[in-house]
Parts: C-alpha cells; sequence; structure tokens
C-alpha cells in the first residue's frame, strides 16, 4: 500500500506551495501545527546544502479529539504530515495517508476516522 | 507506600507496548518536569527536540473540551534524517519521531511513549529505511530510563 498521495505543482514558486497547500488544508479544516524547515535545519546542524524542503504537521481538531478517545497513545502519529520539496519539474506536495499509517495502531475504531481524513487530504 | 507510587513502581518495571509505542509510567514526576526531563534525555541522545505542540491547549481553543495535558514532541537527529531523505526523498512524512507525555487519570501518574520508529519507517517497504528505523528506536527507546533519573535531588 502506497503510504502518501503526490501532485506536483508545475508552475508555482515553493513558496507559492506551501501557500496554496496552507489553503487547502485550511478548507478541509486543518490547521498547520508545526513546520520543520528541513533545508535551513541541515544548513544550520551539517552545513549541507540541501534542496527546499518543508515538513508541514497538520490536524483537524475534531478528527483529533475523537482519534484520542479511540486511542489514547495515538499521539505518537499526530499531526498528519504533508511535505513540500522542490523537483526537477516544479514543486512537488505529498500528503501521508493516514489509513496506511494508521493501520499499524490496529484498531478499527480509527481505521473509520482515518478513511475519512484520508479523503480530505487527498 | 502510597497508591500512586505502587501505580508508578509497577508500571515502571513494565513498560508497555503496543503496537506503535512503547510507555512507561512514572508518579515522581509532576508534568512540567517530565516534559522537560524527556527534552533533557533527547538532548543527550543527541535528539533535537523540533516540535512542541501541546494537544490539550489546541483542543481547549478549537472545541472547547477540557482534556488531561498532553505534549506531543517531535525529534530528530540531523544526520539520520539526512540519510533517511537521500534513501527516500519522501521520508519527511515520517519524520520528526514522536515522544508524547500525557496525564493520566490516576492522579499524580506521568505517562511518557515513545513512538516505535522500525513502525513509522516501515511504511515505505525500503529496506534501508527499516534498518534506519532500528538504529533510531535504539535511541529513543533509552530515553525512558533516564527520564527519571534526571530528577534525582541528592
Amino acid at each position: 500500500m502506497k503510504y502518501y498521495h503526490e501532485k506536483t505543482l508545475k508552475d508555482a514558486s515553493f513558496e507559492e506551495a506551501i501557500q496554496k497547500v496552507t489553503d487547502a488544508l485550511k478548507e478541509e479544516g486543518f490547521g498547520i501545527l508545526t513546520e520543520i524547515d528541513v533545508k535551513e535545519t541541515l544548513k544550520k546542524k551539517l552545513d549541507k546544502d540541501f534542496r527546499p524542503y518543508k515538513i508541514l504537521g497538520a490536524c483537524n481538531p475534531p478528527f483529533a479529539h475523537i482519534a484520542l478517545l479511540a486511542e489514547d497513545k495515538i499521539g505518537a502519529m499526530l499531526p498528519c504530515n504533508v511535505i513540500v520539496q522542490q523537483v526537477n519539474n516544479g514543486v512537488e506536495v505529498a500528503a501521508v495517508d493516514p489509513v496506511a499509517s494508521m493501520q499499524a495502531v490496529e484498531n478499527e475504531g480509527l481505521s473509520e476516522i482515518a478513511k475519512e481524513i484520508q479523503a480530505r487530504l487527498k | 507506600m502510597s497508591d500512586k507510587n505502587k501505580i508508578a513502581e509497577e508500571n515502571y518495571k513494565e513498560s508497555m507496548h503496543t503496537p506503535y509505542a512503547l510507555s512507561r509510567r512514572y508518579g515522581s514526576l509532576t508534568f512540567e518536569v517530565a516534559v522537560q526531563n524527556v527534552r533533557d534525555a533527547l538532548n543527550q541522545m543527541e535528539l533535537k527536540v523540533v516540535n512542541h505542540f501541546n494537544l490539550h491547549d489546541h483542543i481547549q481553543e478549537n472545541l472547547g473540551k477540557e482534556i488531561n495535558r498532553y505534549t506531543i514532541l517531535g525529534a530528530c537527529n540531523a544526520e539520520l534524517a539526512l540519510e533517511a531523505l537521500s534513501t527516500e526523498n519522501k521520508a519527511g512524512i515520517m519524520l520528526p519521531c514522536n515522544v508524547i507525555v500525557q496525564e493520566m487519570d490516576n492522579e499524580g501518574i506521568i505517562e511518557v511513549s515513545v513512538v516505535d520508529p522500525t513502525v513509522t519507517f516501515s511504511l515505505a517497504k525500503n529496506e534501508k529505511l527499516t534498518t534506519m528505523g532500528t538504529k533510531a528506536k535504539e535511541r529513543l527507546h533509552q530515553i525512558l530510563d533516564h527520564i527519571e533519573k534526571s530528577n534525582v535531588k541528592l
């Protein structure tokens, strides 16, 4: 099972892609809780040059709450990550498939929620 | 021995496995101290906290619902992260590795859970990445032994 859904934005700059992703997540009720600038971190820590790459952590509060009630350690798998990276032919956006990631939890109550979130993240 | 210490001691001896995380309970720490000690223990293992997120605040602000305090810390080692990203360009989806600190309903009991990166990293079905998950797991799971010790006052 593929663990992500991806799309390449051909005519967007990296910053525009980040904005588009943020807006699209907001429309589906997801806020961005965490943001890791991988390029900046690798430069700072290891002095390595890396392509523009950000990890955005998205969360939908009602879903998070339901998930938490079903499985109290689910925070170990939250938030849902969306990655944005510069590739040769544009900017690639990939969102985790929560159905795949939540499978590991082996909790049936969660799989329904995961399917709903999957539909929204797509 | 108080009930609180008894629960903590029993739990301390037997870590709880879920299919995706390893957890341990502590009775001698306040929530704030537990979060700080987790941060210190991660630091000792050369795992940097890149995310700190209070889920209880988020639920309260957005839904007006009270839940027990619940903090999600995202930890990462830059060298391991670079290795993972060089192997699989979408490995960022599995990063960082989470450690959660939550207050339990039993008063004064704090539970710390560390994700099992061999489970999250195996999503990619990439053997090299799964091996890296094992390396990360060794480091991450050791922190459970250090959380209480770093609070010992002589």
